[in-house]
């Protein structure tokens, strides 16, 4: 029975300690509040857990994880999937999305996604075939790395089918580890590949060939889907050069590219650049996954010292992250790392913030040879490709990095007997999520000073916070997209987004509620379980929404040197960004903005929060 | 009067929307690049999206004589 166009109403709820599967209902009017994919997730997440949100630990077995897709999955050009939990990054939820064929998957199965509880004793799979599901043994495949898991996936399964999966380091526990899929992409904010790991969950295999729901309204769909297709085939430069070209752009342009772990954002290194990459290294360009129009990515191909490294772009955050960032500025050693992290079941945003922080902490002296084992030096490729694998085996100081750069921080200095603040100032994250490689100082590409601070999803460039709120330079934005499930490489303008919603699932959703109701429901619930943290982590607005240290530090090179964010800015962006929110002044979300956001359960949370922050 | 209203980023460095007076039909490609330049916006037009009002994208040969107003956003928020 369809409950609302555009979705089936229905999530498979499988419970890996018992091996039971049930079948979630999803009411039609909790899709019109929380739309699906993101908010969907933060609802259930609350329903299921609120309560003890803060004892929860993400690494247990009483954390779900959730893989959703939303209502413009399968008909919106483009495929993503949302998966989400509470983040043993953060202690919060975040909304991270994937490219991946299993989001259509899972609808031509007749569900709108998978709602994952418990822990398995021992490795196992999820295979969903139509309506059937099997929790299948995955001894076989425990250890495996991405290219090569996928390959044996293959070879029992007879074909290829979509998959998403986890690589050694979400095995290990790794917090800087993605949910894998198709080899190179990943959901890699939130530190869900760490959340699988913990429940013994290798891969998640969907095989659906049944049709999706009807849609409320065909003719003003297909008119929608070509309108969009056009505009997307347009791209012609996105098609050329996916999001590689950033990596010069970014870094030249714009200068807000990290370099050497934020300490530049600037840099001039010709050699540095896409065409080169274009030129020696793409094997296959356009690239695309399923249904995209758009087709950015592309296949690199190194070989250095024997080994043949496969990579996609690289992206730019890849690009930047596990280049520039580490000082690589040799292309083809770019393309390895980012090859490596991809196989590793890495997400080189997490990773590259990691690594570049313990370089410069070793280049400061704060981590010794001692310490590591071996010399820490910007652009060594052999040094950075033993950190990376130290990290994934959590071996030597990757034990203590492998649990991201806010937790090592902490470690470090409690190891080093110093204040925690002398170690976190070389720490370039918020809330527990390192900085997406998207600088804020040139206020050139990021202009926006609370960009970071004031995000639900700490350091997530692709969900920056923003004034005003009531427009798509705000969080609510990007809440609506990974809600609805769409790329925002393949998103076009707010008028046809609504109106391409309202075509597929008959909704009268406008703009002034987009602004004004949903999208601030989602991030005050967002914010509410952020602020409630735990059980190793919590977050006090007055100390936390901020950016890092460094972000105060002027540029030191580049066309804008001698830039930096001023805190009287942030401060006074923040407070004004939290009255357009309905949150008070330390950024807590009033009872009475809960009320009116339909929240009610979270009237008492936000007392009690306020009351243990000793400003009720 | 040609109108060009910007999303996003843009609208927070540049200002939402700049209303010109053009008596030429101006390449609107061309007159955008020339307006970022002028803003000091290191950014190339290759990386924005230009559309008509109803979200159409705007063909590259078109003046400012065939259109009253455009929407300008950048392609990539991030990577």
């Amino acid at each position: 029975m369809v409950h609302v166009f555009g979705l089936w109403g229905r999530l498979l709820d499988i419970d890996l300690s018992s091996g039971k599967v049930a079948e979630m209902r999803i009411n039609p009017m909790t899709y019109r509040m929380f739309i699906g994919g993101r908010g969907l997730a933060a609802y259930i997440l609350w329903r299921e857990l609120g309560r003890k949100w803060r004892d929860v630990d993400p690494l247990g077995p009483e954390n779900i994880l959730t893989v959703l897709t939303g209502p413009l999955t399968g008909y919106y050009p483009g495929i993503k999937i949302s998966v989400s939990g509470k983040s043993p990054q953060s202690g919060g939820v975040v909304g991270s999305t994937v490219s991946s064929h299993i989001a259509y998957a899972i609808k031509a199965c007749g569900y709108d996604g998978l709602v994952i509880r418990g822990a398995s004793r021992d490795p196992v799979y999820i295979y969903v075939k139509d309506g059937d599901v099997e929790v299948r043994d995955a001894s076989k495949l425990w250890g495996l790395g991405g290219m090569d898991l996928i390959k044996a996936l293959r070879s029992e399964l007879g074909k290829d089918t979509p998959s998403l999966y986890i690589g050694p380091a979400g095995e290990n526990l790794v917090r800087t580890a993605a949910v894998m899929a198709r080899w190179f992409h990943a959901a890699g904010y939130g530190g869900y590949g760490a959340v699988m790991g913990s429940k013994k969950l290798k891969a998640i295999v969907v095989d659906g060939s049944g049709p999706l729901p009807p849609v409320a309204s065909m003719d003003e769909f297909t008119k929608l889907r070509c309108s969009v297709i056009d505009n997307v085939v347009g791209r012609a430069t996105f098609r050329k050069w996916g999001t590689t070209s950033a990596i010069w752009g970014v870094g030249h342009d714009t200068s807000s590219e990290p370099i050497r772990n934020w300490q530049e954002e600037w840099h001039n290194r010709e050699e540095f650049n896409h065409v080169l990459i274009e030129w020696r290294y793409w094997v296959k360009n356009p690239w695309a996954d399923w249904g995209c129009p758009l087709a950015c990515m592309k296949v690199s191909k190194v070989r250095i010292g024997g080994v043949t490294y496969l990579s996609d772009g690289p992206d730019y955050e890849m690009g930047a992250y596990l280049g520039s960032n580490l000082g690589v500025f040799e292309v083809d050693k770019m393309i390895a790392l980012s090859a490596m992290a991809d196989d590793l079941g890495l997400c080189g945003i997490q990773t590259g913030n990691v690594m570049g922080f313990a370089v410069e902490l070793y280049e400061r002296g704060v981590l010794t040879r001692e310490d590591v084992g071996y010399e820490l030096r910007w652009g060594d490729f052999e040094g950075l490709k033993r950190l990376m694998e130290d990290i994934t085996y959590r071996r030597g100081i990757g034990r203590v990095l492998a649990e991201g750069t806010y937790r090592a921080a902490v470690a470090i200095a409690r190891m080093k007997g110093v204040d925690p603040s002398e170690v976190l100032k070389y720490a370039v994250q918020v809330k527990g999520i390192g900085i997406g490689a998207h600088g804020i100082r040139s206020r050139k590409d990021y202009p926006q000073p609370i960009a970071y601070a004031a995000s639900v999803q700490g350091g997530d460039h692709t969900s920056v916070a923003g004034l005003p709120a009531n427009s798509e330079e705000s969080e609510s934005w990007s809440a609506f997209l990974d809600s609805a499930v769409v790329c925002s490489f393949t998103s076009v303008d707010e008028d046809t987004m609504i109106k391409y919603v309202n075509a597929v699932t008959g909704w009268t959703l406008t703009k002034e509620e987009l602004y004004s109701v949903v999208g601030p429901r989602i991030l005050t619930l967002q914010r509410v379980m952020l602020l409630l943290g735990g059980p190793d982590v919590r977050w006090d607005p007055r100390l936390h929404d901020e950016n890092p240290p460094r972000f105060y530090e002027p540029l030191p090179s580049g066309p804008y040197t001698g830039g930096f964010v001023p805190r009287e800015e942030v401060r006074k962006n923040l407070e004004e960004y939290y009255k357009q929110l309905g949150w008070d002044e330390y950024g807590i979300p009033t009872e009475e903005t809960v009320r009116k956001l339909g929240l009610y359960d979270l009237a008492d949370v936000v007392k009690d929060i306020r009351k243990e922050l000793g400003v009720s | 009067m040609f109108c060009l209203h910007f999303y996003g980023n843009l609208a927070h460095s540049i200002g939402r929307t700049i209303c010109l007076d053009t008596e030429k039909c101006v390449n609107i490609y061309l007159l955008v690049e020339e307006l970022l330049r002028s803003k000091n916006e290191p950014i190339s037009v290759d990386e924005l999206l230009i559309t008509t009002a109803d979200g159409k994208q705007v063909a590259h040969e078109s003046t400012t004589c065939d259109l009253s107003e455009v929407r300008v956003m950048r392609l990539v928020r991030g990577g």
